[in-house]
Order: C-alpha cells, then sequence, then structure tokens
C-alpha cells in the first residue's frame, strides 16, 4: 500500500504556535491593564496632593487672620471633608466622610508655646491598599 | 478517495468569531489607556497653572506689597488700614498693590482675546506690560476674587485670593472636566 505524503501542520507545530500566540497576547494584555491602573493612581495621586495643599494654604490662612483663633482648642485630629475646609469636625474622619466620596483628609495638630505643628493626611483606597500622601509642616506665630 | 484540502465552514466560523471577540477587547483597552492619559494630562495642565498663578501672586504680595490701593495708587486711597475695613466692596473690583519703589501692580482675571470664552489670571503693572499667570489656551478661570481686610492697627493687611482653575472642554461629562480649587491668604511683609 502506499501513502499519498499529505503537506500541512502536525498537531505539535499548531499547539506551539499557539502557545507562542498566547503567552504573547496575555503579556500585551497584562501590561495594557497595569498600565491602565497606574494611570488611574497617579491621577489620585494628583488630587490628593492637591487637596493636601489647598488644606496647608487654608491653614495657612487661618493662621494669618488671628494667631489666637488659630491655637485655641485646636490641640488634636481633625476631620476637613469640606471645600473649603472648615472647623466643624473636631475628630477623626468617619467612614462616609470623604472629598468627592473618596479621598479622606485629616491634620493633626499640636500647638507648642509659638509653634503649631501641622500633619496633614489625604488617603484613599486603590482596591485594597491604602494610599497616602503625608504633609507635614509648622506654622510659627509671627510678631 | 480525493482528499479535500481547506477549511470547512465550522473552522472558518470559530476562527472568526475568536477574532471578533479578541479585535474589540483590545480596542476597548487601548482607548480607555487613551482617554486616561488625556485625563491625566489636562488634570497636571490645570494644577500646574493654578499653583504656578498662586505661587506668583503669593511671593509678589507677600515680599514687594507695601500698601494696597483700591485704584492706581495715590496717597487717597490707600485702604485696608483699620481693623474690619474690607476691600472691595464689589468682589469682581481690582486691589493694586504698591511696592516700595512707588510701581504697582494688580491682578485681574480677564478674557482671552483669541477666545472670549477663556478667562485668564493677567497681572498689569506700572512697569511692564500685562503677564498672564494662565497661559494654556485650555484652561479656564472662574471666581476669581481678590480682597484685603484690615488687621489690627499698625498691622499688616490680610489679602485673601480665591479662584477656580477648569479645563475648557469638548467633554459633557462631569466627571470628566478637570476642575481644582485655589485659595489662600497672605500678609504684606514689606508694610
Amino acid at each position: 500500500m502506499k501513502y499519498k505524503k499529505e503537506s500541512g501542520f502536525t498537531l505539535i507545530e499548531v499547539l506551539i504556535v499557539i502557545t507562542i500566540l498566547i503567552v504573547f497576547f496575555v503579556a500585551a494584555m497584562s501590561v495594557a491593564v497595569v498600565n491602565l491602573k497606574n494611570l488611574d493612581s497617579s491621577r489620585n495621586k494628583i488630587l490628593g496632593t492637591r487637596y493636601a495643599e489647598e488644606l496647608l494654604e487654608w491653614l495657612r490662612g487661618e493662621k494669618e487672620t488671628s494667631w489666637e483663633d488659630f491655637i485655641k482648642d485646636k490641640d488634636g485630629i481633625w476631620c476637613f471633608n469640606s471645600e473649603p475646609p472648615n472647623w466643624n469636625r473636631h475628630r477623626a474622619c468617619a467612614e462616609q466622610e470623604k472629598i468627592n466620596g473618596f479621598f479622606t483628609r485629616e491634620a493633626n495638630l499640636t500647638p507648642g508655646s509659638n509653634t503649631v505643628s501641622v500633619d496633614i493626611k489625604v488617603s484613599w483606597y486603590e482596591g485594597a491598599n491604602k494610599i497616602e500622601v503625608p504633609l507635614l509642616t509648622h506654622f510659627e506665630e509671627i510678631k | 478517495m480525493k482528499k479535500n484540502f481547506g477549511f470547512t465552514l465550522i473552522e472558518i466560523v470559530i476562527v472568526i468569531s475568536i477574532i471578533a471577540v479578541i479585535i474589540p477587547t483590545i480596542f476597548a483597552i487601548i482607548y480607555s489607556i487613551m482617554r486616561e492619559q488625556v485625563k491625566i494630562f489636562t488634570l497636571t495642565q490645570v494644577k500646574r497653572e493654578g499653583d504656578n498663578a498662586l505661587n506668583i501672586m503669593t511671593t509678589l504680595i507677600r515680599n514687594s506689597a507695601v500698601t494696597v490701593h483700591s485704584g492706581p495708587p495715590t496717597d487717597n486711597n490707600v485702604v485696608c488700614t483699620k481693623s474690619t475695613e474690607t476691600w472691595p466692596l464689589n468682589s469682581t473690583d481690582p486691589l493694586y498693590f504698591q511696592d516700595r519703589y512707588g510701581d504697582w501692580f494688580s491682578f485681574i482675571a480677564v478674557s482671552d482675546a483669541q477666545n472670549q470664552e477663556r478667562y485668564k489670571i493677567s497681572s498689569d503693572s506700572s512697569g511692564l506690560n500685562d503677564v498672564d499667570l494662565t497661559s494654556f489656551s485650555n484652561t479656564n478661570v472662574q471666581d476669581f476674587k481678590i480682597s484685603c481686610q484690615g488687621t489690627a492697627e499698625n498691622s499688616p493687611p490680610l489679602i485673601s485670593i480665591s479662584y477656580v482653575i477648569n479645563q475648557l472642554s469638548q467633554t459633557n461629562r462631569e466627571e470628566d472636566i478637570a476642575s481644582l480649587n485655589y485659595q489662600t491668604k497672605v500678609k504684606l511683609r514689606m508694610h
């Protein structure tokens, strides 16, 4: 009996090609997805930094307005979840007290004799990770 | 028996349906990456403009301004010298600052000549031509307010500045529009 030689791919060849294609494709997709996540987190970081700076500017304004009011009964943690900030919440932020429903903005004020140290923290969640923008500064009374 | 070469209908259908699933996924991902990138780009632009303008204004007012005036400075229009005195009464009127050399400068929000809908912060001064503090053509300034408030006798007036910078956008989607609030208060050091 004489068999005609068939041209075409063997199963092994087809499998190898498919595997290479799949590996390549999966790699490209995961790079794209990671890229997308990074873009999102850098956007959050820009906004988070802006909110921290905004609070710093506002606190500086409060200090310039009246030093006595600025140090009076201010020791401790404050929640500044409104824009512009206000002195309404002398406590840590509650779960739902967030800027745009996303950023938690708190500041820890520690008055000294003629300085106040201000520790601003803006934090948010990316998935399960908590990201934080810290901003530490000291205000001094100018006479 | 004749051997048939070529694909069967069922094979073609399977291949086409796989391609039909994969191609749109790729394009969707590429599209969302590009959109996200544009969003970040405009947000950084808006933030850069806002930071820059705030920086220039606070530095100039804090370090150069000696007196505050309600118009181009003369001896008669000094404002915010007494405590509780505030100016301007109408929040859109400009303030003029005089430095120790007798030159003056002021900051106003003006409509752009090229695009009437776009507002920019512009600095006017006696010595130089107008300088734009927000120069990108796709950023817009809203609610620009600058006011002064007198403090105690012989102590420097307090200047409040606030504005919103947002992007002039083609999109109507609220969440896509980059918009940042700026507000601060400065005291004149050279007073």
